[in-house]
């Protein structure tokens, strides 16, 4: 056995493969020491086997115990190893150990989506930690879990979540078809699944939405929706979703409504700004200075004195420092960082106003847009809307405001006309009537 | 589901400033513009609750789908077509006289085309979706923009500078002259608001009930009303006449001293954008959806996943045919046009209704030549 | 399906780019006009001399620091002259800003306001909500003047109308939609405000009584208080009644008025006005001997003197008021009413019922 498993995996030097004889018996093991718990291989088999060796229990122990799994096809045993089981050749027979290192135990610390009084517990990177948190915060017997193991190469263990007697039919089987359609290279992060989830490459809104938050997993579910996890990943993929879904921080649930509701509309209209507002610098200055109040036109005027080039070349200049500006400080190490955005943002923005390069109210406009940017909760769907900020601009150069206007008449028939998993995405007064219709299927 | 039938209705009432009913009423302002406002409420309130009746008793079909359990197919084929001609042409007049006015206001030196083939894109692209996704935006769309109109109009409404004695003026004379054929046809326009249930029924459910028709006069009323006098109370008897774009000059008389923007007329504009191209969507969709409906192959469905390519090509039709349309025409024609628009609508809205109210009674006694279910259409599909 | 949705967006950018593109025009390529004024030049050729004042951009705003030039060109009509200006800047005039138009007193007396009001009424760029004035003596010197104290260029005059800035009673606010409809309306004829130099600021206390093109009559300052308190209902007035040794003025601050038509085939033009206010000036105790005898003798006074002026506006022969709209409009605009009421207009009497409520005696102690 020993041979045949040590040729198929190519003999790695991180294997381990030994015959063991305690003087009565010889047991063969196999295993990937770094992927296996040691202790727990100590207890359940070095123990019995070498200190406190009595034949029969043994037998008996290797037989009846729902740790170790009998016959086990040839073939799939190098798939176990690979995942972390020990395999013990006994008297002839295979069995195979669970003893998986486990390298979290506990939740994690909330670090994308942090919230101020609500829990802070996380997803982890271990999948049954992650349903042992889903299970403890949803905990109903309605609840349903499916595995899928996809065919690619690495094979992470896919779960699928809803409750029983809330969710949508039609929704769940287009779901369970597209994941038992996945085939894909590597697989690595649930980011990655989401995109294959929902197939089209090219859409200007997510259509998933990805979460580390069991609590907001379980609201989700009790909406009737669905949830995939999947092992390795700490982050959920909760679908179908609707637009407004991602401008929900979970506070809002558990701050006062009022506040709530007030950062509810702050995050609309940040996002409505972080949209328009460098289209519209572009057509009060190019097109339409008329059409704004007398002072504003007259202060951009003044700023503009100096600025040597048209509107949306220094419109585009700025952005793109903003944006090489956060994307550098995104991946430097922290204490780099704010030297980085001090130098960036401060310095460089002064100095570039003085200079005359651009003018002191496109700079206002830069940090208003980049600043609103962040308030969106979700960060998928704000690199969404920092894309799109790019189409109304290019449209603000060819049309000025009208254009504008027509643009983001065009976004709202986009959006509606947009079915996540088979749903309105974009949709007013829908989700009374949704619960209905599911509840009459 | 009933909230989508009043948004039609709320609308168009909102948009009669766009057909240029105003214009039309207010150049027979002095004969029989006010004195046929009551025959124009009592019939566009009957034509309302009619086919709001008559299609409660054929839930979820549309009125191609109604002329096919009546008429022969050659018949039935004729009546889309001229519901195709009403509708589609209607969204052209509205996208030529509102990309006018945009030019005219926003930028009198760039060329006309610039701005029609802008909207024209996005209406375009916007009517050929399905119906479902037209209706989510119009939705949208009109709980958005409609309270910023009616806070234009009530600022309108309450200024200091309307003038009531030129409207008192107006009222009392045009009460007593006798009623005008043309300002009837363009009043009645302003309830025509049911007509977009001939398409948009086909989304209704089974139990639906038309409850809240009392709302229908007056919505009605208070549009064609406000339309008509507040114009001439801000531009008096006599001036009010010389003017073309008569909303676009009385909302540039407002004022908002503390907003971004000062001239009440961008803001009014730019939401008449909004209302416009959602007029445009509106009407191109379901001139686009009768059409299709000639087709012997054509299975109509209301919430198809991709876009047909037929879809595209007929919209596309309508956009060229806006431009020859914008080509040949000019601002004294498009006006003589629209004003024609308006009385064919009329005869042919009350062709419709009579039809109706026949369908109705054949039903009654059973008399149709295929049955309901086949016809429903479906939601999905490819 | 991608391939081809890349194509079609293409396209259309493409045809964007034909279309549009070449449009952008920067707001460093332009002037606003802030004022425009409008002279007679006497030269029969070129009887229009327009005066634009165009706003030179400044990165600080501050008292002061408004910086502007003015351009004049005499023309044979407005529009040729505003074509004719385009000639000699550097930058395309943009008059979507413009809200002060000045016609000059020459022009008013001479050539009347038709004309002027033809090409105003037609720039669709020219917001209806601009302020219409006459200047005194002529239009040039008003829109020349630069105060010292504008932050931006054309602040100034503009914050004098209406209640933008300052809340002057003497101030008559015409704007361009409202000279418009007067102009053609049956039964209201136009007023507007004069405008003059003093000093180094202007002085807008007078107003002009217009028919329907030519100025009939103008109103001095304590006329035009009145007829502005009279005819828009303007709040924070001043009444004054005459006494010794010093005078007794109400502050109002609130004021409502309204006309009507009283008597049938021989109408009285009825003038109501409801004036609230606080006591000024007043010898002390005054209020607390005779509150509602104060009260009626400063209604009394005040209608005296609102009706020597309609009185004066009526033989000028013309009616900013709109009684002959209003006379209209009681009879329906019924035929041969209106000749009616220009005859009965000639003959008729004048009845200003003012209500004066004192709220208090303005004493803080």
């Amino acid at each position: 056995m020993i041979e045949a498993i040590q040729d198929q995996l190519g003999n790695p030097s991180d294997f381990t493969a030994e015959t063991m004889d305690n003087g009565y018996a010889k047991m063969q093991i196999c295993f990937f020491p770094g992927m296996c718990d040691m202790d727990q291989l100590k207890d359940a088999v070095i123990v019995p086997f070498s200190y406190r060796f009595d034949p029969d229990e043994f037998r008996r122990m290797l037989h009846t115990s729902v740790a170790f799994m009998k016959d086990v096809p040839a073939n799939h045993l190098a798939d176990y190893l690979l995942k972390g089981y020990v395999i013990l050749g006994y008297e002839g027979e295979v069995f195979v150990f669970r003893a998986i290192r486990r390298m979290q135990t506990a939740p994690d610390q909330t670090q994308v989506e942090a919230s101020l009084q609500g829990p802070q517990s996380a997803f982890t990177e271990n999948l049954d930690l992650n349903l042992t948190l889903v299970r403890t915060l949803y905990n109903v017997p309605d609840l349903s879990v499916e595995n899928y193991e996809p065919g690619n190469l690495s094979k992470s263990k896919i779960v699928l979540l809803y409750d029983r007697t809330k969710c949508n039919d039609a929704t769940l089987k287009e779901v369970r078809k597209r994941l038992e359609n996945l085939d894909h290279g590597l697989l690595l992060s649930a980011g990655q699944l989401a995109k294959h989830l929902s197939q089209a490459k090219y859409r200007l809104f997510p259509i998933t939405q990805l979460t580390e938050r069991p609590d907001r997993l379980s609201m989700h579910i009790n909406k009737g929706k669905l949830a995939v996890l999947m092992d390795g990943s700490r982050f959920a993929i909760l679908l179908p979703v609707h637009f407004f879904d991602f401008m929900y921080a979970m506070d809002d649930h558990y701050e006062p409504s009022w506040m709530s509701n007030f950062m509810l509309g702050l995050r609309y209209i940040s996002m409505l700004l972080t949209l328009t507002l460098p289209a519209l610098y572009i057509s009060i200055v190019s097109y339409n200075p008329e059409v704004f109040r007398v002072q504003l036109a007259f202060t951009i005027d003044g700023s503009r004195a100096a600025v040597p080039y048209p509107s949306f070349i220094e419109v585009l200049l700025m952005l793109f420092m903003i944006e090489v500006l956060i994307e550098a400080s995104l991946r430097l190490p922290r204490a780099v960082g704010s030297t980085a955005a001090t130098v960036g943002g401060l310095i460089l923005g002064q100095a570039a106003q003085q200079a005359g390069l651009v003018s002191s109210v496109m700079i206002i406009v830069t940090s208003v847009v980049a600043i609103s940017n962040f308030v969106i909760p979700n960060t998928t769907f704000s690199y969404f809307i920092r894309i799109l900020k790019y189409g109304f601009v290019a449209v603000a150069v060819f049309a000025g405001l009208v254009g504008v206007v027509v643009a983001l008449f065009m976004m709202v028939v986009y959006l509606c006309n947009m079915r996540s998993f088979g749903e309105p995405y974009f949709a007013l007064f829908q989700s009374k009537a949704r619960v209905a219709g599911s509840k009459n299927r | 589901m009933i909230r989508y039938y009043y948004y039609h209705i709320f609308y168009v009432g909102m948009m009669n400033i766009m057909v240029l009913v105003p214009y039309v009423l207010i150049s027979h302002r002095f004969d029989g513009a006010v004195s046929s406002f009551p025959l124009a409420i009592a019939c566009g309130t009957l034509y309302s609750f009619v086919t709001s009746s008559v299609f409660q008793r054929f839930p979820g079909l549309g009125l191609p789908e109604i002329y096919k359990l009546f008429f022969p197919v050659w018949l039935a084929n004729c009546l889309n077509i001229i519901g195709v001609v009403i509708w589609s042409s209607a969204g052209i007049i509205v996208l030529f006289s509102y990309s006018n006015t945009i030019g005219i206001f926003f930028d009198p030196e760039a060329s006309s085309y610039l701005n029609l083939g802008i909207m024209a894109i996005a209406s375009l692209w916007a009517a050929t979706r399905s119906s479902r996704s037209v209706q989510f935006a119009h939705e949208v769309l009109l709980v958005v923009s409609s309270p910023i109109v009616l806070w234009i109009l009530s600022k309108a409404l309450f200024s200091d500078w309307l003038d009531w004695d030129a409207i008192r003026l107006v009222a009392g004379a045009g009460i007593r002259k006798p009623p005008s054929m043309a300002c009837f046809f363009a009043a009645s326009f302003v309830f025509s608001g049911h007509m977009n249930i001939t398409l948009f029924n086909r989304l209704h459910p089974p139990d639906l009930k038309f409850r809240f028709r009392w709302m229908i006069p007056i919505v009605g009323t208070f549009f064609l009303l406000v339309s008509f006098f507040v114009p001439i109370g801000f531009h008096g008897t006599q001036a009010v006449g010389n003017y073309l774009y008569v909303w676009s000059v009385t909302t540039d008389s407002l004022m908002m001293k503390y907003g971004f923007i000062q001239r009440v007329l961008y803001l009014f504009l730019l939401l008449y954008t909004f209302l416009s191209l959602l007029f445009v969507m509106n009407t191109w969709h379901t001139g686009m959806e009768f059409l299709k409906a000639c087709f012997k192959r054509y299975k109509p469905l209301t919430d198809e996943v991709n876009v047909p390519a037929v879809n595209w090509w007929i919209c596309s039709f309508w956009v060229v045919v806006t431009f020859v349309y914008a080509y040949y025409t000019n601002d004294l024609l498009n006006r003589v046009v629209a004003e024609m628009w308006l009385i064919t609508h009329f005869i042919v809205e009350s062709i419709l209704v009579f039809m109706l109210l026949a369908f109705w009674y054949m039903k009654k006694k059973g008399r149709m030549r295929r049955s309901e279910a086949s016809l429903a259409p479906q939601g999905g599909g490819s | 399906m991608t391939g081809k949705r890349m194509l079609s967006c293409i396209v259309c950018l493409t045809l964007l780019l034909v279309l549009g593109g070449c449009q952008l025009k920067d707001i460093d390529k332009r002037y606003f006009v802030v004022s425009a004024g409008f002279d007679y030049s006497n030269d029969p050729a070129k009887p229009y001399r327009v005066t634009l004042r165009l706003a030179l951009p400044s990165s600080k705003v501050e008292e002061g620091g408004a910086m502007s030039v003015v351009q004049t060109v005499d023309a044979a009509s407005i529009a040729e002259a505003v074509r004719h200006l385009k000639a000699t800047v550097d930058k395309e005039l943009e008059f979507g800003h413009c809200r002060e138009f000045v016609l000059g007193k020459e022009l008013v007396a001479k050539d009347g306001i038709y004309n002027s009001m033809q090409w105003l009424s037609r720039r669709r760029d020219i917001q209806s909500v601009s302020n219409m004035m006459i200047g005194d003596p002529d239009a040039l010197s008003v829109v020349s003047l630069k105060p010292k104290s504008e932050r931006y260029p054309g602040n100034s005059l503009f914050l004098s109308f209406g209640n933008e800035g300052t809340e002057s009673a003497h101030t008559v606010t015409t704007y361009l939609f409202d000279l418009y409809r007067r102009l053609y309306e049956t039964g209201l004829d136009p007023a507007l405000p004069v405008a003059s130099v003093f000093l180094d600021a202007y002085k807008i206390d007078r107003a002009a009584l217009l028919d329907k093109n030519k100025a009939r009559l103008y109103l001095d300052p304590e006329e035009t208080l009145l007829f502005n308190m009279t005819a828009f209902g303007v709040d924070n007035t001043i009444i004054v009644l005459p006494d010794k040794p010093l005078n007794i003025v109400l502050a109002a601050t609130r004021n409502t008025s309204s006309i009507d038509l009283k008597g049938g085939s021989d109408p009285v033009a009825v003038v109501n006005i409801r004036i609230e206010g606080f006591l000024e000036q007043s010898p002390p105790h005054l209020l607390e001997e005779d509150w509602s005898g104060l009260e009626r003798k400063m209604a009394k006074h005040f209608a005296e003197e609102a009706e020597r002026m309609l009185y004066k506006i009526r033989d000028a022969g013309v009616d900013p008021y709109g009684f002959g709209l209003h006379y209209l409009a009681d009879r329906h605009n019924a035929k041969g009413s209106w000749e009616k009421w220009k005859s009965l207009y000639r003959e008729i009497r004048f009845d200003v019922r003012a209500k004066v409520s004192i709220q208090g005696s303005g004493l803080i102690r």
